[in-house]
């Protein structure tokens, strides 16, 4: 029925962990017990005459968006040859017509990618006049062999790609930039568990730490931004926004420890504010988390290691339905790597997708999560020099804290031919109390009422308490359209939070942790609408431009009780921003894209440094990249990136008196490089660094804190090995290091570079998977974090240092946790 | 606002002009201030000789001054009076105050932890201790002189004062602790300057207002004393209390 | 060929101008463009317009105000980056026992945003010296003629007995980055709301000429030393009648010269203690600094 040489190739979705792909936010989920299309109709294309008359000839890649009906909705020119060639590829591309995807049964769209060759007529080859076209299947992991002539793919041909090919649920939004990336998260034979830290930090550019505990937010950095617990760096899951607006601890703090690694199925990382879709948080970048599990049927996973870690998992992905139906809870815990460290966590997450009709889907989300760990926060740079302190021990053994967070969301999608549209409303509740003394006893007792207290120093131990409602939603509508041979998209949203918070700083005594000082008090009601519109024109193959403007209406009512002396101090402020954002991009072919982008992005203020009647209650950020992006196949994909941001009006946070200043305007420049080879199917290699230049604006000097360079090279295997008493027995093992350079301190002092090496390990046979990771290999004693201010731990009063000195937190030694998972049925 | 526009043109230039420079070096800029360390020492003024006259007309000879001094604390405060130019003992300025306790000390810059005796009369200036810190304007001290180690004393002069017909062998002394707050500085401490800080105490400040004629005495070693609860004890320890006895320079 | 409905060219030069227009409505910053109302007012709270009543003091006396005079001026509302939102250049004096708030100056169209850099001046009046509320011509004649900054004359009691002193100060002084108390949120300076009028009070403490300590925030009023100074016993206590008194005969634990210098008499110690009569914001206080 079909020429021999139309042969249609399936887009492998690569499934290993670090391979970042470009393609943009939507869902894409690998399915078992699914069909591929099937091309049923055939359209030769036709040569053009300039390009014979020309001489040109070459293989136009072309990406064929699939829709539910068989129809080709996009054609997306990956390769070019040249703008007639390419033309007349998708000419004929889009009026081929296929057997739709099928998941049990129900079909979906799909991405296939399909190469059309142009060859010129050669005298012992073809005959003159007529134009002839050689369709043959893509190179993919080193298999050149066609598939054979239907468009089925042969069974057994390539282990990873068994009837695995990309459903898509959402549209596909190409990057907005060269820095730009997804990361892919859930697969079957990926071994080890990944915390949500450690999956943030595989992002090119972005170094995770974690000072305060397991159980604690981490400390971000990404492009010059120090971002504390998330100020700096957007993050949501499935749309819901994980900042928390003005937390008592840190702005925009991001407590992702709510989440299963193992239901994340991919990550999106936009590192810049170039997006329209991006909002409050967005200075640094974005994180999106799409929650997926790819696995169907019941797995059971536990597993432990060193210092007295443990975990439980039991994760279910109904059969025949789509991945992002599921349920998984979780528990872990342990014991720490050195006094007060402990930790133990309970959390569940449950997904369920329903179809309403063709085209409609409904969407359920819940998660519930407690956490409780102990901190043992720093240690003087002095002390330890002097011996009085050992490098993980602890000054002060009542820190820690609690975290609960409870939330529920409801999406309705619906995609038809050339339009996609989504709504959802989700809410959340949230409580945290953290305990941490990172002063001694510098807190000077001054009660109004008892002079005779006036002076004593009774201990620096601060309780910061939270408990708050986050309430929101989002829609959007996105549709495509063709003109004058160009491909057009429009895309109009809204997104919403209301977020209330109960707040409460005190001071608690050394001696029985009783409290002594209410520090502050203050009730939050914050608004923030958001309402954007992004467009997008193809009018050439070479050239993609996006544009949008994003306007945000921010408005806060603060209230604080105890002030005045009880008569309390209420205000409140409204405000607009208005953010455009575009993006040009040019392809001038051979895998190679270059990035313009400008984006101007916004940060909401501190809720409690806000004065009554502020007119414009944030911060404006402007940024602005020139990218490159090169894709070879699968096998190479390169980006490199210089980009500029400023702030107006930076946030410096102070960990020592925990308060929030107001720097004053900064700015940051900097390049991002990765590359991610894969010379063989089963061997796969990467490597990424950054470098930022940032400083204030006002005295031109270095911010303190930031990281200026980070260096990130790993190699990995993936590999069937042989097939053991009728079941295939597989391995993977990867090896990543780690260089994250010296980070200024405040008195132009340095961090020390910090090296560490980490690697995983995973063996699959069957429905049964042994997997361990280690984790700081070498066992160096490493600094997490740095900081210089004033404390007095030892309570001396008679000759106190009064001067700043140096602290930090100890970094994990070598952890090795070993799993064992069970694919239950 | 005149502000926002700035960083288009200005900074941006600078800003690519220093990451092209600093492009493989990453303290290329600095944070700010460094951390520092002097030396700290302490002395007499130099215009001082052993002899005197004071406010009520007495003529003075020291055989000794000696003071217990540490720790001493720098902050970046303004004290609690600006001053347009440093205290001259010659021309005494009115003084002024912000209010009662509101010197504000700010972050503290630097410190010397030692405690040392420093005998006044010496020639050269005598080493307190090293001090450490970071570098900035040294806006305000702060200055303990208590008792440590073998010395029972915070501040001790002997001496013999003579007015008229009366001539007085005296032997004043506090064995408290002095805490003296908010004393003008202005040093600015820049990296690695040479030299190290003086802090000049005047002893002759201390018997400014002392009437040495009616001292109590004479105890077991022949000296009259001050009292205390007398005008002349007041009028000692008062004068020890006496921001202006203390200045500093930098050599 | 079909297809190339769109030059190059104009894609090319439109889109970088596009974005040009783009970025330029986009900046907003956190200044604003709003604008505002700044009432700036002083007010001598009830220990000038009535009286500090005996309970305030440690050693029972009270004082009454017949007059208190000082000079104000030169006021500037800037924020740190040094953009200036408004000055006041001339000089009034206001006599803080007639009863208030008085307005000292409205800035009617000021930024709306925080300027955290306000400052005032109390120097000597002089030929230019306005009177700031309702004054008698006598009494504004009094300050211009001898250049005072600050006069008061009043009563002190105690029991039965009672002097009066009539003081005339004239140092000059400047305040500046004045800072709300921490007990009212610390504020630095003032924040104008767009449309909206904001209000910054000088509070004037009439009670701290009667400290007994320069320095410790433990300082108590007291009246003893002042009250006894009245030499020639003729009931008035004179600014030469405080200078004869050495604090040295006053008891050890009280008047405390703190890190002052040179502060020897009683008269030293008052004129100390009148710099410090201005604040801000009810109890808040300003960087004070020696002019003169």
């Amino acid at each position: 029925m079909l020429p021999k040489t139309s042969m249609v190739t399936l887009n492998i979705n690569l499934v290993l962990f670090v391979l970042l792909m470009p393609v943009g936010r939507g869902e894409t989920k690998t399915v078992s017990n699914s069909t591929p299309p099937v091309l049923k109709k055939f359209v030769k294309a036709e040569y053009p005459r300039s390009a014979v008359q020309d001489k040109v000839e070459g293989t136009v890649i072309l990406e064929l968006h699939v829709d539910k009906e068989g129809k080709v909705s996009r054609a997306i020119v990956i390769e070019s040859v040249r703008d007639d060639v390419d033309r007349a590829a998708i000419e004929a591309a889009r009026r081929f017509r296929f057997q739709p995807a099928m998941v049990k049964g129900i079909p979906v769209g799909s991405v296939v990618r399909y190469e059309s060759s142009f060859v010129l007529p050669r005298d012992n080859k073809q005959t003159g006049e007529r134009k002839k076209q050689r369709k043959k299947k893509t190179i993919g992991y080193g298999k050149a062999e066609a598939a054979g002539n239907t468009g089925k793919p042969k069974p057994g041909s390539d282990s990873d790609s068994i009837a695995e090919f990309t459903q898509v649920v959402k549209g596909r939004r190409p990057p907005r930039a060269a820095s730009d990336w997804r990361i892919e998260v859930s697969g079957r034979l990926d071994p080890g568990t990944v915390s949500p830290g450690r999956l943030l930090a595989m992002a090119p550019g972005l170094h995770v730490a974690q000072h305060g505990g397991v159980g604690k937010a981490q400390r971000i950095f990404l492009r010059g931004f120090d971002a504390v617990h998330g100020q700096d760096l957007e993050i949501n899951v499935e749309g819901i926004p994980v900042n928390e607006v003005s937390n008592i601890h840190a702005h925009g703090y991001a407590d992702l420890n709510y989440l299963i690694p193992e239901v994340i199925s991919s990550m999106r990382v936009i590192e810049g504010a170039y997006d329209p879709r991006q909002g409050d948080f967005a200075v640094a970048g974005s994180v999106w988390i799409d929650l997926g599990l790819k696995h169907r049927g019941l797995t059971a996973k536990a597993g432990g290691g060193s210092f007295g870690r443990a975990r439980a998992l039991i994760a279910w992905g109904p059969r025949g339905e789509p991945d992002a139906t599921f349920a998984a809870a979780e528990y872990a815990r342990g014991d720490g790597f050195g006094p007060a460290r402990s930790w133990n966590r309970a959390a569940a997450i449950g997904q369920y997708v329903l179809k309403i009709s063709p085209g409609t889907n409904l969407k359920l989300l819940a998660t519930s999560y407690t956490g409780r760990f102990a901190s043992a926060g720093v240690v003087k740079e002095e002390d330890y020099d002097n011996g009085i302190q050992g490098f993980y021990d602890t000054y002060d053994p009542h820190q820690g804290g609690l975290s609960v967070r409870h939330q529920a969301m409801a999406a309705v999608e619906h995609e038809s031919n050339g339009s996609r549209a989504e709504l959802a409303f989700h809410a959340g509740y949230r409580e945290l109390r953290l305990r941490h003394d990172f002063t001694g006893f510098i807190f000077e007792y001054r009660p109004i009422d008892n002079p005779k207290e006036r002076g004593r120093h009774l201990g620096d131990l601060t309780e910061q308490y939270q408990e708050g409602l986050t309430l929101g939603g989002y829609g959007s509508y996105a549709k495509e359209v063709r003109f004058r041979g160009g491909t057009y998209a429009l895309e109009a949203g809204f997104r919403f939070r209301h977020d209330r918070a109960d707040q409460s700083q005190k001071r608690l005594r050394a001696v029985d942790q009783e409290p002594y000082w209410d520090e502050i008090e203050a009730k939050l009601a914050v608004t923030d609408i958001g309402l954007y519109l992004d467009a997008e024109a193809r009018p050439s193959s070479w050239l993609r431009i996006r544009g949008g403007v994003r306007f945000d209406t921010l408005s806060y009512i603060v209230n604080e009780p105890m002030e005045y002396y009880g008569k309390g101090n209420r205000r409140d402020a409204q405000g607009v921003h208005i953010g455009p954002k575009a993006t040009l991009e040019f392809v001038p072919g051979h895998g190679l894209s270059v990035f313009l982008c400008y984006g101007n992005g916004f940060r909401s203020p501190y809720g409690i440094a806000l004065s009554q009647g502020e007119r414009t209650p944030f911060v404006t950020v402007h940024a602005g990249e020139l990218g490159l992006r090169w894709r070879l196949g699968d096998w190479l994909d390169v980006s490199a990136a210089g980009f500029f941001t400023h702030v107006a009006e930076d946030l410096v946070f102070d960990h020592a008196t925990g308060r929030y200043l107001y720097s004053g305007a900064t700015s940051r420049a900097g390049t991002t490089v990765s590359a991610k080879l894969r010379p063989l199917d089963w061997l796969y290699a990467f490597l990424s660094g950054s470098y930022a230049y940032s400083v204030l604006d006002e005295t031109g000097k270095l911010l303190p804190y930031t990281v200026p360079i980070t260096f990130r090279a790993g190699m990995g295997v993936k590999r069937n090995l042989t097939v053991l008493w009728g079941h295939e027995l597989s391995i993977s093992a990867r090896l990543i290091a780690d260089v994250i350079g010296p980070r200024p301190l405040p008195y132009s002092e340095e961090t020390n570079t910090v090296f560490l090496l980490s690697a995983d390990f995973g063996l699959t046979w069957g429905d049964l998977e042994l997997s361990a990771e280690a984790f700081n290999l070498l066992d160096t004693k490493w600094r997490d974090d740095e900081f210089a201010y004033v404390s007095n731990f030892h309570n001396n009063q008679e000759t106190p240092s009064l001067v700043p000195d140096r602290h930090f937190t100890a970094g994990r030694p070598i952890t090795i946790m070993a799993y064992l998972t069970w694919h239950v049925f | 606002m005149p502000g926002a526009n700035r960083y288009r043109s200005h900074n941006l230039v600078l800003l690519s002009f220093f990451s092209l420079t600093c492009l493989f070096q990453t303290s290329c800029g600095d944070t700010g201030e460094q951390r520092t360390s002097f030396k700290m020492a302490v002395s007499a003024p130099d215009d001082m000789g052993t002899d005197f006259e004071n406010d009520l007309g007495w003529k003075v000879v020291l055989d000794s001054a000696s003071v217990v001094i540490g720790p001493i604390y720098f902050f970046s405060g303004e004290p609690l009076f600006s001053m347009s130019r440093l205290l001259d003992w010659l021309d005494p300025i009115p003084t002024a105050f912000a209010h009662p306790g509101h010197y504000v000390a700010g972050e503290a810059l630097g410190q010397v932890l030692d405690q040392a005796r420093i005998d006044l009369l010496s020639e050269m200036p005598q080493v307190l201790g090293t001090a450490t810190g970071v570098t900035g304007l040294y806006n305000s001290a702060r200055v303990y002189l208590k008792p440590a180690g073998d010395d029972t004393y915070s501040v001790l002069v002997t001496g013999t004062a003579t007015k008229d017909q009366d001539h007085v062998s005296f032997k004043g002394e506090l064995d408290v602790e002095i805490k003296l707050e908010g004393l003008p500085c202005g040093i600015h401490v820049e990296p690695g300057k040479a030299g190290g800080m003086v802090m000049f105490v005047d002893p002759r400040i201390w018997l400014k207002r002392v009437d040495f004629s009616t001292l109590a005495g004479p105890d077991q070693d022949g000296y009259m004393f001050f009292e205390k609860g007398t005008s002349n004890h007041s009028a000692f320890s008062r004068g020890v209390d006496n921001a202006g006895a203390f200045s500093f320079s930098w050599k | 060929m079909k297809g190339k409905s769109f030059s190059k060219m104009t894609w090319v030069a439109g889109v970088p101008a596009l974005l040009m227009i783009f970025s330029a409505c986009g900046d907003s910053g956190t200044g604003g463009t709003g604008s505002g109302e700044l009432q700036v007012t002083t007010w001598g709270e009830d220990y000038i317009e009535n009286n500090i009543p005996a309970s305030a003091f440690e050693d029972g006396y009270s004082v009454k105000y017949a007059k208190f005079m000082i000079v104000l001026g030169n006021i500037k509302i800037a924020d740190h980056s040094g953009d200036v939102g408004a000055t006041m250049s001339g000089q009034k004096v206001f006599d803080m026992t007639l009863k208030g708030p008085h307005q000292v100056q409205d800035f009617k169209n000021i930024g709306a945003k925080r300027w955290d850099r306000v400052s005032i001046e109390v120097k000597p009046a002089g030929a230019d010296t306005q009177a700031g509320n309702d004054i008698d011509a006598k009494d504004l004649a009094l300050m211009k003629d001898n250049g005072y900054s600050f006069y008061v004359q009043g009563e002190m009691t105690k029991g039965q007995s009672s002097k009066t002193f009539s003081w005339g100060f004239s140092l000059s002084t400047e305040y500046k980055e004045c800072q709300r108390a921490p007990e009212d949120g610390g504020e630095v300076g003032v924040s104008v709301p767009d449309g909206g009028t904001a209000v910054l009070q000088f509070t004037i403490h009439g009670d701290h000429l009667f400290y007994d300590d320069l320095a410790s925030p433990d300082a108590v009023l007291r009246g003893d030393a002042i009250f006894s100074s009245d030499k020639d016993q003729d009931g008035k206590i004179t600014m030469d009648e405080l200078d004869s008194v050495d604090l040295s005969s006053l008891p050890e634990n009280e008047y405390g010269t703190g890190g002052a210098p040179d502060v020897y008499t009683l008269a030293d110690f008052v004129k100390a203690l009148s710099r410090t009569v201005v604040h801000f914001q009810g109890e808040g206080h300003c960087h004070s600094h020696v002019e003169d």
